[in-house]
Parts: C-alpha cells; structure tokens; sequence
C-alpha cells in the first residue's frame, strides 16, 4: 500500500519502500486501484466518508488475504488494524504491516548491511507506532547503517503535533509541539531527521522550511533504499 | 472558520506558561516512569490488573453502592445521594447549615468533586467561607483562578507570581523561596484549621465492603481538614468504590506512581466512621455525598470506560496538547486527554465535543493510564458522533475526498492536477495549514510512473540475528527488613533510631496514651495535652512497611489523630515490621487509620520539594523492642 501522502507528494519513499522489499527477498505487488485507507476523514470525525474509502481500499489491496499488505506507514497500517474494527463491527484481523515491523518480525531481519555517506541522525518514532506494538524495530535498522550515528535528544517519544487534520485545525498547538520537536533535535546536533511515516515529515518538513532551520528529512526506508549496492 | 476555543488559547498563552507548564510535566512523566518500576515487579500487569477491578466495579455498581452505604451506615458515617450538582450543594449546604448555622470558616481538602459541582460559589453565597488548604489550591483561591491541573492545580504558575499574590494577601515578606513561600502559607492556613467547624473533602476511594473511606494526599492538609473540624463532609463521584480492602494497596501504588512517580503519597487516610467515645479528636459527624451528576448517563454509552479514571494526572503531563495549551485551555474543570473525554461525556457532546478534536491522537495518554483506559479511541468515537449529530464541523469536505477516493481514474486525475490545485485553488485546509507551514511539494519522481518500468531490485541474502535473550534477573538477596526500612524512610525525608538516642530534654511533648506507657522514665523539655502547642508529638504505630517505608497509626482510646500531623516533629514508636501493604490489612482495626510515609511535603511551587508544609517536617521512628 502505497498511502495517499506518497502517491502525491513522496513518491521517492514509494520507490524505496519497494526496493528495500525487493532486496529483502520479496515479491511486490502493487494493485493501481489503489488510494487512500481513509484515515484522514476518519480521524477528522467524518466516519461516513471514511467508510467509503475504507471499502474501496478493502477491494482492491484485500487487507485480509494471503498476500501480506505491507505500506510505509504505521498510522495507515494503524488505520486498517484499529480502524476498520470502528468503521465495520467484526472484521478479522488483516494481514497488513507496516515496513519496518514487516523486515523486523516477519521477515526476522535484524540489521541492514550497506553503507551511506557519515551522517548524524536523529530518529523520531511516529506515534502510531503505539497502537500496532512497535518498539524499536525501524531504528534499530537505521542504527545498524554504516555510516550513521544515531543521537538522542530530549522529550524523544514525544508526539510531532501532526495528528492529520489537526494541523490545519488547530494551527497554533499543533506548530508549537512541532517546534518543541524540532528544537530539540537540533539541539542534539543531528543534520538528518528520520522518521517512519510521512504525516510526520510532511508536518515537521513544513515547519523546517517556513524557518529555514538547518536540518535535512528522509523516511527510513529512503536509508535503507540507498545503502542497497548498485 | 470558527477556530476551536482550545487552539484560541493556546494563541494568546505567553511562551512563558507553556514553559512552566512544560517543564514541570515532563519532570513528573519522567518520575512516573522509575516510580513505577520501583513499585511493580511488572507495572503493565498492575494496569491491566486495576482496569479488571475499575471495570469490575462499572459493572457492579448498584449492587456495590448499596454495599458501601450500609457498611459506611454501620459505622455511623451518614450517606446522602445527590443525582446532579444542584441537589449535592444543596445536601451540603443543609449540613452546613446545621453545624454551623451562623456561618464561618469551611476548610476544604483538594477535591474534583467540589470543582465540579463549584461548591466554593455556593457556599460564599450562603454566608460561609470556604478555604482552600492545599497549597496549590489556596493559591488558585486567592487569585481567584481555577486549578490548570487535577492534581498539580498550579502548575501554570512560577514562584514569581506566587510570591506577589502571598505579599499582595499578606501573608509575609515578599520572598521567591518555595521553602519559605509554603511556611507562610503553612501559618495562615493552621489558623484556619483551627476555627473551622466544618472540613470538606473529595474521596480517593471507598471501600464497599467495609465502608472505609479513603484520601490520599502529601501536604497533610486533607488529614487537617477532615480531623480537625467537628463536621466532616466527602463528596465522592459514584464510580470511585473499590469492591474489597485488598484491592487498595495496587491503587494506591498505582495513583501515586503515575501522578507523582511516588511509591505511596505521604498520607492515606483511612476513615472508619466518626470520633469513637474514648478517642480525642477526629470528627462527630461524617457524611458521604454520593454524586452521579451524569456518571449514570456515561456508564450507559460508548464513553463508560472513562469512569475508570483515579484521577493520576499521568495523561495530562505525557500530552503534548496539554503541555502547549496548559489545562484552561480546555475551559473545563477537568483538562487534558481526560477531560476531552470526560467533559463532553458528562455534560454532551453537543456543549463540548470540540475537546475531543483538540488532540494529535498520538496515544501516549492511554500508554501511560494506570487503568488503561483506551483515550484515543473515545476521542474518535468523540468526533465521529459531534460529526453525525452536527455538533462539530470540519473545515474539509471529506465526502468530496472520498468521492475522489473511491475510483482510480478520479484519484489519478486529481493527483495529475494536484501541483496546481496546491497553487491555486483555495484548499479548505491549506489557511490553518499555511499559517505556521510551507505547504508540501511534490519531490522528486512519482511513484506510478517509476513502477510503470521498474526492474526488480536484486534480492540479498540479508543477516537474520537472533534477538540478544534477556539476562534472567538475580533473585535479590534476603536482607534486613529493618534496615531496608530504614533506607526507604531515609529517603523520605525521615529518619530510623532507638529509644536510647532519642534526646527530648529540651522539647515540649505531647504524649498519646500508648506512648506515654513506652517512655516512663525519659526527660522531657516539659509536656502538654494541647497537640496545637506541642513542639513534638510522640505516638506509636501498629507495624512499619519494608515495602514503602510507611507505619500505620491507628486513633484509639486515649489518642489524638492530631498527634502525628500537628506539631513540626513526629516521633513514632513501633515494634512490629511487616514485608509488605497487603500485610497492614491484618493489623488494620475497626477505627480510622492512617498510613504516613515520610514527612509532609509539596512540589506545588515550580516542582520544588517542601517538606513539613502542614504537617510535621521531621518524621522519627523510634524501633522498640
């Protein structure tokens, strides 16, 4: 599953979302059909369009078959395993990871050989993660590049204020908590701002450019993809 | 667009209250964390465990209220029900009224409850003076501001301005020491404590099935409040029974660790019915208001599970909502990720269900909820009802989305015009968005057309490492109970001796019956019967608890329960030592009771730690033999 945010804006993090699977040994299927799972209206309340989104994504990627549904977002894999359950009382449990709980758990991969260029990276876990039981399994993959030196900063498991919609609604709270983030990873010294889903990054990235501060954003899965020989 | 009122506050909030806000909820998130662990061997058992026992108790309630009034009846505590706020104030006032008929000082323990129901209004109006005593509290009071938290109720405050409201109240110099700020508030209030004839209080919990009532707090205030006067009244939200004794100490444990990181607060106050013949001091009268006030209406609904809040605090601190906006932001007594559940559940989703849009929905507030009560999912149930009833409305037209979203073709042309829509169009959503973000681009190559041609990436073999096994913990060597004891209370400010290091020759003493029978024969500076005058007072306890470093006191013939909390030392004299909370249960008599750990103590002002607020701030306890 693609997810809506990188069929339009991020198609890089696609790209190496399917690389990185494809290095790891797996076939990828991708069905054109696809769009969006439909958490944005979802989380905005409005349950009645997310219903209709949720259908089509259900029919055209088949969450609960036997090919495993694998998407470069915890909030969208988040969305079908908690979601759906909301939207439509019953449903079984889908087949459906997110990227780095997929490499980690099901395909019992541990560490990711391959080398970039040194960089000091900080890596925020998106919050989704909570919900679906992640730990540290894209970190821990990232920390395991050579060339990267994973730094701490504080507050880290705090949330970026994206929170979909919440960002446009609630400008102010949603900013401020952003901000918070951001300061104290520059703090940190790092140059590189990792995450695991593009809600985040395309919030903090927004926030990044309106004050053009000095810190560069990739999905996890774009290290992952480059440290892959050519 | 109307902007939610919660994201308006937060725009004129100064940085400076976020801050302050800030800094102290993540010191406590922080403490929540080693408190916990120091408690449980596995704290997410505990959780589970006490969400069980919540639920249990939801489920229960009638047959379990029932219980709790006949056993409170027996024991002479007097019970009152009040369906709605107005009926409770009422209940209140009457009492009042009886005790007191000529008005006066009301002293008033912490408590929801009563912010709830706003009791202080009501009791001015009625020609009484309700004085907050906790120090948190009493500041909110004299500044006429309400608490932004439910247990840290100043947290939006520095030391700064609380040492001009105590100066402009004239409480003493102006100072910016907290010590020292507590001590002012420490005099005021002891003269208050004095002259009230009726105190206040919320309730922790209630124990249906022995009637006991239970407060917890640190200052010693609650205990002042509750002993001193003649009258005691509690008012207590029907959902906050325990069904059994035993369940208390996991409560207990799991209230302080997650509001404070504490192993246990200071006081728990155990209430068995009002002053028996033979005991001292303590309350003529108890009376326990039981409030619903709309508790019935969300046990009924999709948001029951929110009536297993203990009120800890942890999901304000851990919110990242909560610590930009601070608690008024949410303009309810109750803040944070609770309150956006709890307020709109009580008082209606039409009223209030903009709460629970006030949220990032980043979960941390269930991760922390000692009762694992699923916040997240609520807030969605929140807005999908305030959605459907028309209550709230988002500024997108999602039906438009989906209507997008729901054929390829569709979703593939809007994503070809997308690069100008951004541009151009006015996008519902782009206002609030670009205020405060560059809005995103498309970066880089698309998705759909690099498939269109992609080459397979070449398959490696990649290293599948066994995850490292946990190291099997050491089992943990036998020791001492008396010195594990004595290190606990060490670090609770107190302090472990014996009879024959105890020098009391130049100290005036008051002396509780039992403890006058152990220390015939020591010197004293001289001794008094008036606990208010001592500058020691010497009592002794049932057991000490290697656990916690608590002793259990109990009231009882001859015995002033102002003994331990009044004079500024409290010497303790025990014998017995028990492993752990589940074993005071066997030592816990038919009379009120209290458990102390440590000294009294506050962090209200800016986190600093004050010990001996309101009550004693040397805790000796003397082992005998």
């Amino acid at each position: 599953m693609l997810t809506c945010l990188c069929d339009a804006f991020f198609g890089e993090v696609g790209i190496a979302t399917v690389r990185v699977l494809e290095h790891a040994g797996c076939e990828v299927v991708f069905d054109e059909t696809q769009t969006c799972c439909g958490q944005p209206p979802f989380n905005a309340g409005d349950w009645k369009a997310a219903r209709k989104i949720a259908r089509h994504c259900i029919e055209s990627l088949h969450p609960y078959g036997e090919i495993p549904l694998v998407t470069p977002s915890g909030s969208c894999a988040a969305m079908l395993r908690e979601g759906y359950p909301m939207l439509f009382e019953g449903t079984e449990h889908p087949n459906c990871f997110e990227l780095g709980e997929f490499l980690v758990h099901k395909l019992g991969i541990q560490s990711w050989p391959g080398e970039v260029s040194p960089r000091k990276v900080a890596f925020h876990r998106a919050c989704h993660g909570r919900g679906l039981g992640l730990k540290d399994e894209q970190e821990r993959l990232v920390r395991s590049l050579q060339g990267v030196e994973l730094v701490q900063f504080a507050q880290q498991e705090q949330c970026c204020g994206f929170g979909g919609a919440f960002a446009a609604t609630h400008g102010k709270l949603s900013s401020g908590i952003g901000q918070e983030k951001l300061d104290n990873i520059l703090a940190s010294g790092a140059e590189w701002l990792v995450s695991g889903d593009m809600g985040c990054l395309m919030h903090l990235n927004g926030l990044i450019q309106k004050h053009n501060l000095p810190l560069k954003t990739a999905h996890f899965a774009q290290f992952l993809s480059e440290a892959i020989p050519a | 667009m109307k902007r939610s009122p919660v994201e308006q506050y937060a725009r004129k909030l100064p940085q400076e209250k976020t801050d302050s806000v800030r800094s102290a909820t993540v010191k406590v998130t922080n403490a929540r964390l080693t408190g916990l662990a120091a408690s449980f061997e596995d704290p997410e058992a505990a959780r589970t465990e006490a969400a069980k026992i919540k639920d249990f108790v939801l489920e229960h309630l009638d047959e379990l209220l029932n219980r709790l009034v006949e056993n409170c009846e027996k024991q002479g505590i007097q019970v009152h029900r009040a369906e709605d706020a107005a009926e409770a104030n009422k209940i209140i006032l009457q009492i009042a009224k009886r005790a007191a008929p000529g008005g006066g000082v009301v002293t008033k323990a912490k408590s929801m409850a009563t912010e709830e129901i706003h009791l202080n209004e009501h009791l001015e109006h009625a020609g009484y003076e309700p004085v907050e005593t906790d120090l948190g509290e009493y500041v909110v009071q004299i500044d006429h501001d309400t608490p932004s938290h439910i247990v840290a109720p100043i947290i939006h405050k520095n030391r700064r301005e609380i040492a001009r409201s105590f100066a402009r109240e004239g409480l003493g110099d102006y100072t910016e020491d907290p010590s020292t700020l507590a001590m002012q508030a420490r005099a005021h209030l002891r003269e208050k404590f004095h002259e009230a004839k009726i105190g206040v209080s919320g309730v922790n919990f209630a124990i249906a099935e022995t009637g006991r009532i239970v407060l917890i707090e640190n200052e010693g205030n609650n205990r002042f409040s509750t002993t001193a006067p003649d009258v005691h009244i509690a008012l207590m939200g029907i959902e906050k029974m325990l069904p059994r004794e035993q369940d208390l100490p996991l409560f207990l444990k799991l209230l302080a660790g997650s509001a404070t990181g504490q192993s246990l607060t200071t006081y728990v106050h155990l209430i068995a019915g009002p002053r028996r013949e033979d005991e001292i001091d303590g309350p003529s009268e108890i009376h326990l208001v039981l409030l619903d006030n709309g508790r019935r209406k969300v046990l009924a609904g999709p948001y029951k599970e929110i009536l297993r809040c203990i009120r800890c605090g942890a999901c304000l601190n851990v919110c990242p909502v909560y610590r930009q906006g601070s608690g008024h932001a949410y303009g309810h007594v109750y803040s944070g990720p609770l309150g956006a559940v709890l307020a709109p559940a009580l008082e209606g989703v039409d009223k209030l269900g903009y709460l629970a849009k006030a949220s990032s929905l980043c979960g941390a507030c269930e991760e922390v909820c000692p009762v694992k009560i699923p916040i997240p999912r609520m807030l969605l149930q929140l807005r999908d009802e305030g959605t459907r009833t028309g209550a709230i409305k988002d500024p997108a037209n999602w039906n438009l989305y989906a209507t997008g979203a729901v054929k390829a073709g569709r979703w593939k042309t809007g994503l070809k015009l997308l690069p100008m829509a951004t541009g151009v169009v006015p996008h519902p959503m782009k206002s609030g968005w670009g205020e405060f973000h560059e809005l995103p681009h498309r970066e880089g190559r698309t998705f759909r057309d690099w498939w269109k041609d992609h080459k397979p990436t070449p398959a490696a073999a990649l290293p599948h490492t066994e995850e490292p096994a946990r190291p099997e913990k050491p089992t943990p060597e036998k020791k001492d109970p008396w010195a594990e004891f004595e290190a606990k209370l060490a670090n609770l400010g107190g302090r472990l001796t014996t009879l024959g290091d105890l020098d009391l020759s130049d100290k005036t003493c008051y002396l509780d019956a039992d403890a006058i029978a152990l220390l015939k024969g020591a010197k004293f500076g001289g001794v008094t019967g008036d606990v208010w005058q001592a500058e020691v007072g010497i009592t002794t306890a049932l057991c000490a608890v290697v656990e916690t470093g608590s002793v259990l006191l109990a009231a009882g013939s001859g015995k002033a329960r102002l003994a331990s909390l009044a004079p500024p030392v409290h010497i303790v004299l025990v014998r017995d030592i028990v492993p752990s909370l589940d074993d005071i249960f066997a030592k816990l008599p038919d009379r009120t009771s209290v458990v102390v750990t440590g000294t009294s103590r506050t962090a209200d002002i800016e986190g600093v730690l004050v010990r001996g607020v309101h009550g004693p701030r040397e805790l000796i306890v003397v082992r005998i033999s």
